[in-house]
């Protein structure tokens, strides 16, 4: 019991029997032992005041037996302390101190465990009393008398009411263990429904369940406000199952969609790659099981790219959907039609029966497509260029029926669009090539930084007295077979495989490397311009990278222009303004590149900080004495000048244009004319030697 | 404390006893009537005479010729019961009646004091049978005493209950003829 009550894993109604009936034995054990001493010492203090009177008494009468000299009577006299049986022990002495009379006591003690202990006490305690008494004669001392009394019967008195008191002691535990155990009940009771309610409630998960209220007292209180907790939490369980459902239907509504989304093109709904895969897969195993033909269409939009960048990515998009939806007026429901990115289709033909079937769904295609679309407002004729491989005529394979159907596509686009064609096999042969060139090129562009292929040219751009006033960095690729690679090839593939934003850095930071150098050397300040594609601009890593890299080099950033081609800065017109806003607080110029082949929104020119606009090359190479040929470039620079913005011109080749130029008020120009892109070397080499290029 | 006279005497007779324990007839007879004579003194404490007229000498009567009467002028005892101790020879005229003690070597006890309250002793066997109230005798080489209550409570005498207890009660002849 020690042990479980110290472990503390007795119930409460044991932990307070025991506290209280060991209270109560203990208690009346003391109290009892402390009556019993004071009956002890009360005993005992009779005892010797009983002594006293007697020895008293017997002194007294003993007297005459001396004064007469009768020791016999002495004897006789002091017998009489017989009848008490505590005295055990009674000398007359004379004056002499010799021996009158003694009396000592015949008893024995019978008992042998008391005597022994008794015995035993003798040593440690004094057991006995002695009582002296002079005896006198006429005033004078004639004797006196010594009794001795033992205390053995007191403490044997003493013993049996020690066993009294434990007996009591024993009786009245007993009796408050029984009483306790009656009246704990009431108290304990409450507690133990409580906690069996609790077990319940943990138990089942059940929280309608309550606990009774059996008392008015704190474990009733307690019992209430167990019970209202109960409340609470069904209240709040009831109210999270209810969310819980509303969120499991939420999920299942979200995953739904997030598996619709996953297998269809959000914009037009149709199958995605994905799902077309899937079903190109499912048809195949069917027509491979049942013994059919099916056609596979690949098509696309001739010129969208066009739409696109003159018209912005909205009308493009509608475009999409307008083709989309009258494709689906074409096709057979067990057609499955796919968009498979960008303006790219894909039809899956279902059981044909002759090629003529997949003949006549090209043409009701075509014939579809030459009438007009109307996006926005715009009104937009588009063609299509479509080509269809067969099942199992030219291929068995999945993979193949693809390939071959892209192929034909890009046949078909090359004999002029909007037309169709099926796929036939010395396609395959002058396909191969291309495509083996273009992969290969994306190769070679992943290692051309890390192998030094790539290196930036510098084309100077000359006021109109023809002082160099800045140059433009371009990118140059010099392959590892020696072949120099058009930034026209590789930037829109650095684009497709997401390499432009390491080449773009690595092309600041050679700029910003080779200006430190030339300031360091001495060289004339000039700026230096530097192609920054759209996606790259609004990227949030873009203003930290830029403030790093100057840093770096301890520059300020007012040498930069950073060119921005005219159909990116209008796209997301909030971000690249924000953008803008931030580089031009910078002391960074923003130049608009190729302006005039997009479409830029005039406030827009206005609200933006541009500083610069550069006028196309194909403008410029239209200059001649014509003058309808130069009103783009006059219109460009009548605006610039109104906007006060400056303009240079790109791509110039003939004097006749310098001069025309010059008519215009234009402000800068670059091109053959002036100089050819040149090595870093170089323009340092012309930068300390001829500040005035060409100087007339 | 200054140790009284009764002291030193018992002190003396304790060392007179041990004499007599060894030695010769003559020093016992001497200390015999020795302690005769100190316990006749030592009795009147515990005895009550009918009345006590003050200033009056506590007498003992006694023949002059008596070895107890030597001993008892001898004594250093002077006062008894708070009264001047006397002497009085038996021989000459006084009157009897005036005792307190009355010690009779011989003879028989006259039938005229039995009824006054004077204490007669003796040491003649058979006294106290024959009237006489205290009655010595030897026991064990220890003087004794015999006592006839009746004789006392006829004179008016009082002895008192722890004495009696102490001595040893004779009854009187039923025939008082003596």
């Amino acid at each position: 019991m020690f042990k479980s009550f110290h472990q503390n894993t007795l119930s409460i109604k044991k932990k307070l029997l025991f506290v209280t009936s060991l209270s109560v034995g203990f208690s009346f054990f003391l109290v009892l032992i402390l009556f019993n001493y004071l009956n002890y010492e009360n005993e005992w203090s009779k005892l010797r005041t009983q002594l006293t009177i007697q020895t008293e008494i017997i002194a007294n009468n003993s007297m005459l037996a001396i004064v007469f000299d009768d020791p016999i009577a002495a004897q006789e006299i002091i017998a009489a302390l017989k009848a008490d049986k505590t005295i055990i022990k009674a000398r007359v002495m004379t004056t002499a101190d010799s021996v009158f009379a003694h009396y000592e006591t015949t008893e024995t003690i019978a008992d042998n465990f008391i005597k022994d202990s008794f015995v035993y006490l003798s040593e440690w305690l004094n057991t006995e009393i002695n009582i002296q008494q002079d005896i006198v004669y006429q005033g004078d001392k004639v004797g006196r008398l010594e009794v001795t009394a033992s205390l053995y019967h007191l403490y044997r008195a003493n013993l049996y009411y020690l066993l009294v008191a434990f007996v009591v002691s024993v009786i009245a535990t007993l009796l408050t263990l029984f009483l306790s155990n009656i009246l704990l009940n009431q108290v304990i009771e409450p507690i133990i429904k409580l906690t069996s309610t609790a077990r319940k409630v943990t138990h089942l998960s059940n929280y309608t369940v309550r606990s009774e209220v059996l008392s008015k007292d704190e474990v009733g209180e307690l019992t209430i406000s167990f019970n209202e907790m109960l409340d609470e939490i069904q209240r709040k369980d009831l109210l999270l199952e209810k969310t819980v459902a509303e969120r499991t239907s939420e999920l299942i509504q979200l995953n739904k969609k997030l598996q619709f989304q996953a297998f269809h093109d959000p914009l037009t709904g149709l199958a995605n790659r994905m799902l077309f895969d899937d079903r190109l897969q499912v048809v195949l195993t069917h027509a491979q099981r049942v013994g059919c033909k099916i056609a596979l269409m690949y098509f696309d939009l001739d010129h969208f790219k066009a739409v696109n960048d003159t018209l912005g990515h909205d009308v493009g998009d509608e475009l999409l959907i307008a083709v989309t939806n009258r494709m689906k007026g074409i096709v057979r429901d067990d057609d499955t039609l796919c968009r498979l990115g960008g303006d790219e289709f894909a039809l899956i033909l279902n059981t044909i029966e002759s090629n003529a079937d997949v003949e006549l769904v090209a043409q009701k295609m075509l014939t579809a497509f030459s009438e007009s679309f109307f996006c926005n407002e715009h009104e937009l004729s588009i063609s299509s260029s479509m080509g269809i491989s067969l099942y199992p005529e030219h291929t068995q394979s999945k993979e193949q029926l693809k390939q071959f159907a892209d192929i034909a596509m890009y046949h078909s686009k090359r004999s002029g669009r909007n037309n169709y064609c099926f796929f036939m096999a010395q396609m395959q042969k002058e396909n191969v090539q291309k495509l083996d060139s273009r992969v290969l090129l994306k190769r070679q562009l992943k290692t051309a930084v890390d192998n030094a292929e790539l290196q930036i040219y510098y084309q100077p751009q000359v006021n109109m007295q023809r002082r160099i006033i800045g140059v433009e960095a371009l990118l140059r690729w010099q392959n590892a077979e020696n072949k120099m690679i058009s930034p026209e090839i590789f930037i829109p593939l650095a684009e497709e495989s997401g390499l432009i934003q390491g080449l773009e850095e690595w092309a600041f930071l050679e700029v910003c490397q080779h200006y430190a150098k030339w300031s360091s050397a001495g060289l004339p300040k000039i700026k230096i311009s530097l192609n920054i594609s759209g996606y790259r601009l609004r990227q949030k890593s873009f203003n930290h990278f830029i403030d790093q890299v100057l840093d770096n080099f301890s520059l300020s950033a007012d040498f930069l222009v950073f060119e921005i081609a005219e159909n990116e800065i209008m796209q997301n017109i909030k971000e690249t303004a924000t953008v803008l806003n931030q580089l031009h607080s910078k002391g960074i110029k923003i130049s608009v590149d190729n302006f005039g082949t997009g479409y830029t929104s005039l406030s827009y020119l206005q609200q933006l900080p541009i500083d610069e606009l550069k006028i196309d090359a194909q403008f410029v190479r239209q200059l001649s004495n014509h003058y309808e040929k130069t009103s783009v470039v006059q219109a460009i620079t009548g605006l610039a000048q109104s906007l006060n913005k400056s303009v240079v011109a790109m791509g110039v080749e003939q004097q006749t244009q310098e001069q025309i130029l010059q008519d215009l008020h234009c402000h800068a120009m670059q091109g053959y004319l002036i100089a050819k892109p040149m090595t870093e070397a170089d323009i340092r080499l012309m930068l300390s030697n001829n500040p005035y290029l060409m100087e007339k | 404390m200054r140790k009284s006279i009764t002291t030193r005497l018992l002190a003396a007779l304790s060392i007179v006893i041990l004499f007599i324990s060894t030695s010769f007839a003559v020093e016992a007879q001497d200390i015999e009537y020795k302690v005769k004579a100190l316990y006749i003194i030592r009795l009147a404490a515990f005895i009550t005479w009918p009345e006590n007229p003050e200033n009056e000498t506590f007498k003992i009567c006694i023949e002059s010729s008596d070895p107890v009467s030597i001993q008892l002028k001898q004594s250093s005892i002077s006062v008894v019961k708070g009264r001047k101790l006397e002497i009085i020879d038996l021989t000459s005229d006084l009157s009897i009646s005036q005792c307190n003690f009355l010690y009779l070597s011989q003879g028989k006890i006259n039938s005229a004091i039995t009824k006054t309250p004077i204490v007669t002793v003796s040491s003649q066997a058979g006294f106290a049978k024959q009237g006489g109230m205290i009655e010595f005798y030897i026991e064990n080489t220890k003087v004794r005493m015999k006592a006839n209550l009746q004789s006392a409570n006829d004179a008016g005498i009082k002895l008192s209950s722890k004495l009696i207890r102490l001595l040893k009660i004779v009854k009187p002849l039923e025939n008082d003829d003596v």
